[in-house]
């Protein structure tokens, strides 16, 4: 309202100076009681002063803010005090030097002139490196030396010094904008007291910062001529340093600029604000224009020409409005603590903001908090003491673009979005924040990192509800981290692979995969949850509807296009229709959408990651088919899973011995949890810290196990199709995982060991190890874990009986051999000819069986 | 000295904190002010003696009294701004002087005076703006006659005495005028006269609009009750302010968690302000007004507005969460506010206490067998009567006992008389459970009864459902009414939420853009024909042998009744509230073994079932009184289960 107040003077500047001089001076003296010595002193300074003291005008008279300023000034010594004390000594020391009459803000020691200086200042000598964001780990040392960092980044800062707002002015002036973003940050980092200035005081700067930045403008591009007639610059500052909690807001903030992150859930249609009313007298039609003050008109209550009462009367079509919106913003869910409703604010967002952003939108908005007295009882002998409170806008930032967790791929082309944005003259952000997360949170994670049990910890924390199943959990992990995107120039043929892993848990039903996948798309960037029984092709994908009021035609987009960039976790895979699946086969390569309908062809990205589960053919797992018959899904959709595990609900008694000792400890009350676990949000911060800033590559030595590892499993596939082959997806598969865990150490190189713990998840997914390559069934015996004790020493004794067996014979011996050896030796019975089998295949890897002999290796 | 303290403290609190706030304005927001209500609220004789309200001729009777209000909270609105004082000037002597705008929602001046709006001061700015949670409380939903007769003889009888001792005496005193009461007993009884007096402009005034209002309101809307109130039902919904110290800080976190939270049940301390009716003279003057409010159009559209007529306002000055599984049974001292549980007792207090009630549990059997001859039943009853969610153990609920109960049988005649037993259940439950509540789950209900409490963003309020209710609600879902039709989505939806209510006891409110999760304890017992449209932990087939009576097959007198029923009530109160002790290893050995055992001769069972097992023997255990499981209990648990399951 300020602004607008602002700008309806500066147009009516030179028409009106002198009337209007003279008609606020009476003004503010008759208002104000109080504030009746420093209003003379303001009104001498007016006289001495040329243009700015009309602004001074502008700025003293909603008496809100004279409210606020004492309110601030109240703080001031507590809270900023070493700041404020620079700033008193500054002001000493220049009274002193220059000795005139100073302009302060009322009720501060704030020297308007100095304000301006360093405003201007700050405009002319901002400088900052290119648009690259930091990266801040980019070496091996980068770790342990945060400071050496900083000064390879201000050698940066000397080779692509530019001066950011100077160019966005050229701009400004070039595209005949209406706006100057300003981000805050820099101006922390530039000129710290001009920060708190700028956010404590807003009533002040900004339409003082509005007014300097529109005379520097004007000095910098002086106007051609007296047609020339320019758009008013307003100045949008955005990016706080801190973003206050919608739960947090409360009257200390009152007159602040505050940020604040919501869900928009309604926007007004825009409503006509009365600027300026103009008043006409029924009788002799002397007529008066009156001004808004304190967000009302009032109404003069008698003709001042002919004296009589009650005559005056409101003409609609003389009287001034602008634009304004009211929209509705409320919590986003991951801010509402457990267990509480959503809180919700009032925004009013003015001209070019209306309608940039719309319900449902996220968005980070940058505003001046305010609380306007509400009367309801409208006797004057009762008056009731309430507040509505809103946030006069001045920044709408749509933070959907760019949550936590996306990866590089993503934040080129968000820049790119962005500078369109800027470009199209829509208020985007010419910069990005560099940081999420604070200085002291990076250092805890980066510490965090550094612990060598990192990996377990992690694993634990991950639905530490769920229990057991590591490997699964280490799995998705991985899938949570992410592999690199890999992007080749268009010199070497252009193309990009996906670095998102998708994972299929196919098992017995009661194996809790269900709630792995709620856990995992509550912490996952986006994480969409569907059911495969509900969801149809188009509300996977995306379909186009008519919009009922403009009868166009709209896309809409469905659960994967809205998890671009993250994890849509799909349950009941299998009871999905064939139709809609098959649609997953472009996503899951491809990571796109394509759309032809109704006239609109297009192809929407859909970079997600997905995590299914599926229940096996019959239900459960039948031991007696193969594992592809029992997964029953078609082999192309299976070979874009780089991970699928079989979670096997298998009697045996270790297992169930372990699982009863949970389930028993769970009931007992208060149970101990046997570890320590991260707190989620931890866990999410150290998973969009990863994402966001490591980028491991693939040292030599890895390169050549993850050749072998590849090898090896094709070896083993077979080609049949009662097993599922390894395929050079595979290969591809293995890079990602092996990526993905480099990245949870926050390591820049994949080390072998990263690559060795990827063929070992992989094997250990589809149960590898205990597939019989024949038959393309389970060896359901041979499943690691179903072992009892005593059994893996009898198998462990009988691989040492062998191997002397075995030596004793140069060209190879048969089973059977083996098996009479064996008898001859001890006593075997027949029985135990399976202990003898499962003492081999442990033995492969010294021990080659070809022609139906097993002899050693050479 | 205290005496005469305290009693003004009960009968006019507004002066009480009118002392202190002229002792100090700090006294306002440093806690000092609830400190003293607290100390005075320990005496646990003064605590019983300040009346409870519920309806409005209630609150006409003790406006401006310290009272007390039990409710559960149905929604929260936004948190307001409001002066915690005002500058009020006289116009003829030019004096200022400061008026408490705190715990009240109008502030009157006098004759010559007027309110100086822009009452900037910078000697005290801080104390100028201050924000209040406002809650819109409901009267406890499902609540039992017993508990709220129980409640009305405890507390409510001395106000009557009182009443009848007060003589009608002139009114010479004008109300506002606080400061000349020297002597209390005084005080009171003009008070009482004004009340009179006002109770009888109000009913005026509430005559009028109705009027105003044209017909009949929709109370149903405007209350907004999970289920539809009963006709005669006299209680009302409160607006209740709550000023500071609510909020405990969480740690990890800079956002504090609230403990007043939606779905709570909660006894409020504070007072009934005056009621001030609507002025409906000075509508030429809202008309000037508007000229002022043009800058601000159609800024509060979507704000409530509620009649104060209908829904009363209530200040409070401190409060207590009652323990939802403690029915009605509020003789405790209002010691700490924020403790949700009683004080824990000692092991030999606990032990003394089951030992007090193991020879009830068959009384209870009897009683049930009764009305419903069929003794397999009437024991999963009981552990459906007493089980509650003790533990939301990593994302699983534990304690959880939904039953259902299947009526199907061939006999044309018993399956007639079986229709009867969702009733029969209601009627026990009424006088053993202190909530309890049958939903009639026909096609009509399902499709037009509101089940999910949704976010109506026009009125910014959730409109409540089905299954907004405080935990330890017994909620019969009677499927025997169902007929032949079309289910709309919305019954689809609704029917998803109570499954899920059932088997997890979570609840998700519907906030239109997003859902959000609340955990409760709603404890549902089923009764179906067959399969049931909601799945429930446990399933309970009724002997086709048994025979069941609507009045009961023997008729005891009322006074025996009575008795017995408040034996019934003290035994799942206790059961409730003990606190279960782990077994020792000899007997967890036990039971593992035995599901490592039964895993190996079956291995399709899974591990769901050793959670139900674990669950029953508990629930088993307790309904002997034993807070422990032993062997022994163990294995007539598993006998018990094989005659369950041989009948299904």
């Amino acid at each position: 309202m300020d602004r607008l107040q602002l700008f309806s003077t500066l147009r009516s500047r030179k028409e009106k100076e002198e009337r209007e001089e003279g008609d606020s001076d009476n003004e503010s003296n008759n208002n104000n009681n109080n504030n009746r010595i420093d209003k003379s002193q303001a009104t001498k300074k007016k006289e001495k002063k040329g243009k700015e003291k009309e602004k001074e005008k502008e700025k003293e008279t909603p008496k809100e803010r004279q409210k606020d300023v004492n309110e601030s000034f109240g703080d001031d010594d507590n809270e900023n005090g070493p700041i404020d004390k620079d700033l008193m000594t500054a002001a000493v020391s220049e009274i002193r030097e220059e000795k005139k009459v100073v302009e302060q803000f009322w009720g501060t020691n704030i020297l308007v002139e100095d304000v301006k200086k360093r405003f201007i200042h700050f405009i002319e000598n901002f400088q900052t490196t290119s648009d690259k964001r930091r990266p801040l780990i980019n070496d091996d040392n980068g770790n342990d030396n945060m400071d050496q960092e900083e000064d390879g980044d201000q050698q940066q800062q000397q080779q692509k010094k530019r001066n950011l707002y100077m160019e966005h002015l050229q701009v400004i002036f070039n595209q005949r904008k209406s706006y100057l973003n300003v981000n805050l940050r820099h101006v922390f980092d530039f000129d710290r007291a001009l920060y708190h200035q700028w956010i404590r005081y807003p009533t002040e700067m900004i339409p003082l910062l509005d007014y300097e930045i529109n005379i520097y403008f004007e000095k910098l591009y002086p106007p051609e001529s007296e047609l020339d007639i320019r758009p008013i610059i307003e100045i949008r500052p955005f990016n706080l340093k801190t973003i206050t909690p919608m739960r947090n807001l409360n009257p200390s903030d009152i007159d602040q600029i505050i940020s604040i992150r919501g869900l928009i859930i309604r926007c007004s249609s825009v409503i006509p604000d009365l600027k300026m009313a103009f008043f006409q007298c029924a009788i002799c039609e002397f007529s008066v224009e009156v001004e808004i003050k304190k967000g009302k008109i009032t109404e003069p209550s008698q003709c001042d020409n002919c004296k009589a009462r009650l005559s005056m009367a409101l003409i609609h079509n003389r009287c001034a409005f602008s634009d304004k919106q009211y929209i509705k913003l409320q919590e986003t869910p991951d801010a509402i603590p457990e267990g509480e409703t959503p809180h919700t604010v009032a925004l009013f967002a003015y001209d070019n903001l209306i309608d940039f952003a719309k319900p449902g939108d996220r968005v980070e908005i940058t505003g001046v908090f305010k609380a306007s007295p509400m009367r309801a009882g409208r006797t004057t002998r009762t008056l009731r003491s309430i507040y509505k409170t809103y946030i006069d806008t001045l920044h709408i930032k749509r933070t959907e673009k760019g949550r936590l967790g996306a990866s590089d791929s993503s934040a080129e082309q968000e820049q790119q979005y962005e500078q369109q944005a800027t470009e199209e003259g829509e208020v985007g952000e010419e910069e990005q924040d560099i940081l999420e997360i604070s200085k002291e949170h990076e250092r805890e994670l980066i510490e965090l990192s550094k612990r060598p049990d990192i990996y377990d910890l992690i694993t634990k924390s991950l639905a530490p509800s769920i229990w057991e199943m590591d490997d699964v959990k280490k799995g998705i992990l991985c899938q949570l981290f992410g592999g690199a995107n890999k992007k080749f120039s268009e010199s070497s043929g252009g193309g990009r692979f996906r670095g998102d892993i998708n994972i299929l848990m196919c098992g017995d039903p009661g194996t809790s995969k269900s709630q792995l996948l709620s856990f995992v798309h509550k912490i996952a960037p986006r994480g969409i949850y569907t059911s495969g029984k509900g969801s149809s092709a188009v509300g996977l994908t995306a379909y186009v509807t008519r919009d009922p009021d403009t009868r166009e035609t709209v896309l809409e987009s469905g659960a994967l296009v809205l998890s671009d960039m993250g994890i849509c976790c799909i349950d009941e895979f299998d009871k999905m229709s064939d139709e809609t699946r098959s649609i997953l086969h472009e996503v899951m390569e491809q990571q796109t959408v394509s759309v032809a309908k109704a006239g609109i062809i297009c192809t929407l990205n859909a970079r997600t990651s997905i995590l299914a589960s599926a229940n096996p053919k019959e239900s459960r797992y039948n031991p007696k088919m193969s594992v592809v018959e029992n997964i029953k899904l078609p082999p192309t959709l299976l070979s874009r899973f780089d991970l699928i595990y079989l979670i096997l609900d298998k009697a045996n008694e270790r297992t169930d011995r372990l699982l009863a000792k949970h389930l028993v400890s769970l009931y007992w009350e208060k149970p101990d949890v046997p570890f320590a676990t991260l707190p989620k949000h931890t866990l999410t911060n150290y998973i969009s810290y990863a994402r966001k800033h490591v980028n491991p590559e693939i040292s030599d030595d890895s390169v050549s196990r993850l050749v072998n590892g590849y090898l090896r499993m094709r070896n083993l596939g077979g080609g049949g199709k009662r097993t599922i082959s390894a395929t050079p997806r595979q290969l591809e598969s293995l890079i990602r995982i092996s990526e993905a865990h480099a990245r949870i150490r926050f390591s820049k190189v994949v080390e072998p060991l990263d690559v060795e713990e990827a063929i070992r998840l992989v094997n250990v997914a589809l149960q590898q190890a205990a597939i019989d390559p024949t038959t393309g069934t389970i060896d359901m015996d041979l499943i690691t874990t179903g072992k009892s004790a005593s059994h893996r020493d009898a198998v462990k004794r009988m691989e040492s009986l062998i191997s002397e067996v075995i030596s004793s014979s140069d060209t190879g011996i048969s089973f059977e051999n083996i098996m009479n050896e064996l008898n001859k030796k001890q006593q075997i019975q027949q029985q135990q000819s399976d202990v003898v089998r499962e003492a081999l295949r442990q033995m492969e890897v010294d021990v080659e069986f070809s022609n139906g002999l097993y002899k050693f290796k050479s | 000295m205290s005496d005469i303290n305290n009693i003004s403290s009960l009968s006019n609190p507004y002066k009480v904190i009118n002392e202190f706030y002229e002792k100090s304005r700090d006294n306002l927001t440093n806690g000092v002010i609830v400190q003293h209500f607290r100390e005075l609220l320990a005496d646990n004789d003064v605590y019983s003696s300040i009346p409870l309200i519920e309806s409005i001729t209630d609150c006409d009777l003790h406006q401006g009294k310290l009272v007390r209000l039990r409710c559960m909270i149905q929604d929260v609105f936004e948190p307001q701004l409001y002066n915690v004082e005002y500058k009020i000037k006289n116009n003829q002597t030019n004096e200022i002087r400061y008026e408490l705008a705190k715990y009240k929602d109008y502030t009157n001046i006098r004759e010559n005076e007027e309110f100086i709006l822009d009452y900037f001061n910078s000697n005290h700015q801080q104390q100028q703006c201050m924000d209040r949670n406002v809650l819109y409380c409901i009267p406890i939903p499902c609540q039992n006659k017993w508990v709220s007769k129980r409640n009305d003889s405890t507390t409510n009888s001395n106000n009557q005495v009182n009443k009848k001792k007060r003589p009608i005496e002139d009114d010479q005193q004008e109300d506002d005028d606080i400061n000349n009461n020297n002597n209390n007993n005084n005080s009171e009884i003009i008070d009482n006269n004004n009340n009179n007096k006002k109770i009888k402009q109000n009913e005026k005034e509430l005559k009028k609009n109705n009027n105003n209002f044209g017909k009949e309101i929709d109370f149903e809307k405007l209350y907004n009750y999970p289920v539809p109130a009963n006709k005669e039902d006299k209680r009302v919904p409160f607006i209740v302010k709550v000023y500071d110290d609510y909020e405990i800080p969480q740690p990890g976190s800079d956002i504090p968690i609230s403990v007043l939270k939606v779905s709570e049940l909660v006894e409020f301390v504070g007072i009934v302000p005056q009621f001030v009716p609507d002025d409906h003279s000075s509508n030429a003057e809202k008309e000037r007004n508007m000229m002022n409010m043009l800058g601000l159009l159609s800024f509060d559209s979507d704000q409530q507005t509620f009649p104060e007529s209908l829904v009363p306002l209530f200040h409070c000055i401190t409060f207590k969460l009652l323990n939802p599984y403690e029915n009605g049974n509020h003789e405790f001292p209002f010691n700490s506010t924020t403790s949700t549980t009683t004080t824990p007792a000692t092991q030999t207090e606990q032990q003394q206490k089951l030992d007090s009630i193991k020879s009830i549990r068959q009384e209870l059997v009897d009683y049930i067998l009764n009305y419903i001859n069929d003794p397999l039943f009437a024991e999963y009853f009981i552990f459906y009567i007493i089980s509650k969610v003790y533990s939301y153990n990593s994302g699983i609920c534990l304690g959880n006992f939904s039953l259902n109960i299947d009526i199907n049988c061939k006999d044309k005649e018993k399956q007639k008389q079986f229709k009867d037993i969702p009733k029969i259940i209601e009627r026990i439950l009424e006088n053993v459970v202190c909530r309890s509540y049958r939903f009639e789950a026909n096609i009509d209900n399902l499709n037009d009864f509101n089940i999910i409490p949704t976010k109506n963003y026009d009125e910014n309020r959730i409109v409540s459902g089905l299954l907004q209710l405080a935990k330890n609600t017994h909620l019969i879902i009677d499927e025997t009414t169902i007929s032949e039709g079309k289910l709309e989505s919305q019954a689809l939806k609704g029917l998803a939420a109570i499954r899920n209510v059932s088997m997890l006891q979570k609840i998700e409110y519907d906030f239109i853009y997003h859902p959000i999760e609340f955990q409760t304890d709603i404890q549902i017992i089923d009764v179906s024909v067959g399969k049931p449209l909601v799945d429930c932990f446990s399933k309970v087939k009724i002997n086709p042998t048994a025979t069941t009576n609507i009045n009961g097959t023997t008729t005891i007198d009322m006074d025996q009744n009575q008795s017995l029923f408040t034996r019934l009530q003290k035994y799942v109160n206790i059961l409730q509230n003990t606190v279960f002790q782990p077994s020792d290893s000899q007997v967890t050995d036990h039971i593992q073994n035995d599901f490592v055992s039964s895993r190996q001769k079956d291995p399709n069972l899974s591990q769901e079932i050793f959670h139900y097992w674990l669950t029953l023997s508990r629930l088993m255990s307790l309904s002997f009184g034993e807070n422990k499981i032993s062997i022994a209990r163990w294995e007539s648990m598993k006998a018990l289960e094989n005659s369950r399951t041989s009948l299904l």
